[in-house]
């Protein structure tokens, strides 16, 4: 028999209770984010536990939904705003939408070396950072190979299967992905880059890919780290390496100004940059990087710890104008790569055929023709003046859908004539 | 399509033969070989309840990777401007995603102080002086909060509150004086935003489950389960269970049920369109109309008019949920595993538990060539006695009964050391706890369990965490 602690009469009294006075009234703040469900739960429930007179309701919209909704007068009745979004926290900081936070710069540096990741007014700050670089299948294609060190590596003809590649305006982390290479590159060089890479790749508008790359069906997929590190945290074969020149970049947290709960939008946004709060970043199934130094163990290893990267490795990001231009990069994206992706394929198969061919019997001439194709094969149609020009930024604001059509219709005009020159100059080496 | 597979001969006389061996119990053992089955997943990991069925082709593996993504999705209210395809989310709804409460495919953690029961739902009838069953003869709802709470809304549209458990504690004692300490939650409501509640309506906490298996299960025949019941009453023991007769509501009858843990959902499709509308607020062919209740006036000025998830998204989440493998057994040769499996049979657990069912000839699943399964469920109702009963009756389900839970797959989560919460309402944290509360048709097993010496109780549980 059950032998009970407490009488039944008792507990028949305590649910009577409960029902019939309901318990005391919480205050609720709402928390506008474009999290996962993995992450922005395990939050919620972990600061709901240790502060039972809030409750927060979370409010899931991403990007363009996210600043439309932010945007208006009351910000839509938001206490804060949690997300990765490099150009909505600039544009409604500038629009007066944040509060200044107080912060403490001894815990919270809000840069890594000289990368700075929070608002310098401190209207916005950091709350974790995700780097980006290459996922691949130790166990597949990789097997006794050495992995991947560069993103030039994801452009070479030799690799054993095809490049997973992100459609930019598909896929949330793609501009950023691609700006770190332009940044790190140069815009001309980067973009050429990109288009080489591409000729390997797979365009894919999954954010997720690691089955193809667990399986052997792709050599590498260009992605955000903590997709790859989860699925390897959750038992899956995939491996990640951060290339030479790659970058962390932040989430951030701000709270609204005027926010209907004030306190408790503040005891919010304390847990998350709290010792506690970071370290929940290191969950196997968030996998993001913390912005307090003392919220890594000792027990992570160095590489998964960016304040101990190498200054070398790490490129320092433009985070202002990774932000700006990220429309345009996808847009660009769009244009350059994705609607002629086949015809770019051909072009780069035939210049590496070319180059094969010229390495083992030298024409100076021919090579000065392949070179040629090179250069136009990665041809991007805006300047790189143009592409840190905020008015020129500004007509592609994906908010407003202002991307000007002419404008476009003249890029595609561009690259259909490089690449047809590009075929020209090839004509020698075409197929038989 | 999948070319029609031919219709095997003697089919009935084999299920009844299978019957018959089970009620007999000699042909009651599990699966016991070294090699997995076929149908179950060989991966390990804490995704190993996401896993699909081995061998999808493409254009299936395809459809399921989009069925997963679906699950994981965060829904949005509409208008959205950035995700249109995923819009609809509300008027009232519990969480934003089904992973959300299936953390990775599986079960739902319970609160363990103040916090919302966030991953979980709460289920009402309506008041005792008020017809307790609708027109179709389910659970009628209650006229101010529905047949569901709902703690969240969209904006313009009242919240229904906040529910939080209260853990009531007590001990229960084996015959060689070991005490076991347990809880049992009641829920307390907050804020609430339609009235008060009245304390004595039926009110039925759940917890997530883990969908794994479940297109097997929906292959298992009628027949063959109507026969595990008349096997049980034949056997003239306290165990005697039998199915839930439930609305279909595509079929617009009366159908065996087989899912949900009153087994009041005929297929998985109307389980996953019901989950949709009740805890999303995603309308769907099947369930066209959101669930507010007829004094939530916000609700339904707000009220979709038109299915807002569509065909497509929802057979593919269909689709993942039929082909989402079981996972293999572990440590079967191990010596504690097999003295537990001989246990297992012997108090009597696997009168309920039947480890192998067989699977139909139309199961509408990419298809293993194996014809038995190993989930160790009966698909039956079984009165669990008063300490599980939550009063609600659902169908011909009564207020103390409950569908016999599989238990494939139930150690895996102390293996990655994650917290355990089992039962329907998640308060038994181990294994062991959870026999423990076992009460009603499954009294004498629970006792012949307590009798057990301590390594035997190890041996018994080692077996089930080997599943």
């Amino acid at each position: 028999m059950l032998r009970h602690i407490v009488s039944r009469r008792l507990i028949c009294c305590l649910i009577v209770l409960f029902f019939a006075f309901p318990a005391f009234a919480k205050t609720r703040i709402v928390v506008v984010t474009a999290y996962p469900e993995e992450v922005s739960t395990l939050f919620q429930r972990v600061f709901e536990a240790a502060h039972p007179d809030i409750s927060v309701q979370i409010v899931w919209k991403q990007g363009r939904d996210a600043f439309a909704f932010l945007s208006a007068p009351d910000h839509g009745g938001a206490d804060v705003y949690w997300a990765a979004s490099s150009d909505n926290f600039p544009r409604l900081r500038d629009r007066g939408a944040f509060e200044r936070l107080a912060i403490d710069r001894t815990a919270l540096p809000g840069m890594i070396g000289k990368d700075r990741l929070s608002d310098p007014d401190d209207k916005f700050e950091a709350f974790e950072v995700a780097g980006y670089g290459l996922a691949f299948g130790p166990q597949a294609l990789w097997r006794d190979k050495a992995p991947p060190k560069s993103w030039r590596d994801a452009a070479s003809p030799d690799l054993p299967g095809p490049v997973l590649m992100p459609t930019a305006s598909r896929i949330g982390f793609a501009p950023s992905l691609y700006d770190i290479i332009l940044q790190g590159e140069g815009w001309e060089q980067g973009w050429a880059l990109l288009s080489e890479i591409s000729a390997n790749a797979v365009l894919s508008t999954k954010a997720n890919m690691m089955d193809a790359v667990e399986d052997g069906e792709a050599a590498l997929a260009m992605t955000i780290d903590f997709i790859p590190l989860g699925a390897a945290a959750n038992g899956h074969a995939i491996a990640f390496a951060y290339p030479a020149r790659t970058a962390f970049l932040p989430a951030h947290v701000a709270k609204l100004a005027g926010a209907p709960q004030p306190q408790a939008a503040q005891a919010f946004i304390d847990f998350l940059l709290s010792q506690e709060g970071q370290r929940l970043l290191l969950a196997p199934d968030v996998n993001r990087h913390p912005v307090r130094p003392d919220a890594y163990p000792a027990s992570v290893q160095d590489e998964a710890n960016p304040f101990k990267a190498p200054a070398s490795v790490v490129l320092v990001f433009d985070h202002a104008l990774g932000g700006a231009r990220r429309s345009l990069v996808a847009t660009l994206f769009d244009v350059a790569i994705v609607e002629r992706h086949d015809q770019i394929v051909r072009l780069w198969r035939r210049i590496h055929a070319a180059e094969k061919r010229l390495s083992a019997k030298p024409d100076a001439e021919a090579a000065a023709r392949v070179a040629e194709a090179r250069r136009l094969a990665g041809l991007v149609p805006v300047s790189a003046q143009e592409a840190t020009n905020a008015v020129f930024l500004a007509g592609f604001d994906r908010r407003q859908d202002n991307a000007p059509s002419p404008l476009l219709a003249s890029w595609r005009a561009q690259l259909d004539e490089a690449q047809a020159k590009a075929f020209d100059s090839l004509a020698e080496f075409a197929d038989p | 399509m999948r070319p029609e597979r031919p219709r095997r001969p003697g089919r009935h006389t084999k299920l009844f033969a299978i019957a018959f061996g089970l009620a007999c119990g000699f042909a009651s053992k599990g699966f016991s070989g070294s090699a997995p089955p076929e149908y179950a997943t060989t991966a390990a990991g804490r995704e190993i309840f996401s896993r699909p069925l081995p061998g999808l082709d493409p254009a299936t593996k395809a459809q399921f990777d989009l069925g997963v993504s679906l699950f994981r999705q965060a829904w949005v209210i509409a208008p959205s401007v950035e995700s249109p395809q995923t819009q609809g989310l509300g008027p009232l709804y519990n969480r934003l995603s089904c992973i959300a409460c299936h953390v990775r495919n599986g079960r739902g953690v319970p609160p363990v102080g103040e916090e919302p029961a966030r991953m979980m739902v709460v289920r009402f009838g309506p008041p005792l002086n008020m017809p307790q069953m609708d027109a179709r003869g389910g659970p009628a709802p209650h006229p101010a909060y529905g047949a569901q709470f709902n703690p969240q809304a969209i904006p313009g549209v009242s919240s229904e509150g906040e529910a939080t458990l209260i853990w009531q504690k007590q001990d229960v004692a084996y015959d060689d004086g070991t005490v076991v300490s347990l809880r049992r939650p009641h829920v307390a409501f907050h804020d609430l935003g339609y009235g008060p509640i009245d304390p004595d309506i039926p009110v039925s906490l759940r917890n997530a489950q883990p969908l794994i298996g479940l297109g097997l299960l929906e292959a298992v025949p009628d027949d063959f389960v109507l026969e595990l019941a008349r096997s049980q009453r034949k056997a003239n023991s306290e165990v005697h269970g039998h199915p839930n007769y439930v609305w279909d509501e595509e079929l617009q009858k009366i159908r065996m049920g087989r899912f949900g843990q009153k087994a009041n959902q005929p297929s998985v499709k109307q389980q996953v369109a019901a989950a949709f509308v009740e805890d999303l607020g995603l309308t769907s062919s099947v369930y066209p109309h959101e669930t507010c209740a007829a004094v939530q006036s916000a609700c339904l000025a707000r009220s979709s008019t038109r299915p807002e998830l569509t065909d497509a998204q929802l057979d593919a989440v269909v689709l993942s949920m039929r082909a989402a493998a079981a996972p293999g057994r572990r440590k079967i040769d191990e010596d504690d595993v097999k003295r537990g499996e001989v246990l297992f049979q012997n108090i009597g657990c696997a009168s309920c538990h039947a480890p192998s069912l067989p699977l139909g000839d139309d199961a509408p699943l990419p298809e293993p060539a194996e014809r038995t399964i190993h989930p160790y469920t009966d698909l039956l109702l079984h009165d669990m006695g008063e300490g599980l009963a939550d009063g609600r009756p659902d169908f011909q389900a009564s207020g103390s009964e409950w569908r016999t839970a599989p238990l494939w797959g139930l150690g895996l989560p102390a293996e990655s050391a994650e917290r355990q919460n089992y039962l329907h309402d998640g308060r038994a944290s181990s294994l062991e706890q959870a026999v423990l509360w076992h009460g009603g048709e499954a009294r004498r097993a629970q006792e012949a369990f307590r009798a057990l010496d301590k390594s035997s109780r190890e041996a018994l549980l080692s077996f089930i965490n080997s599943l």
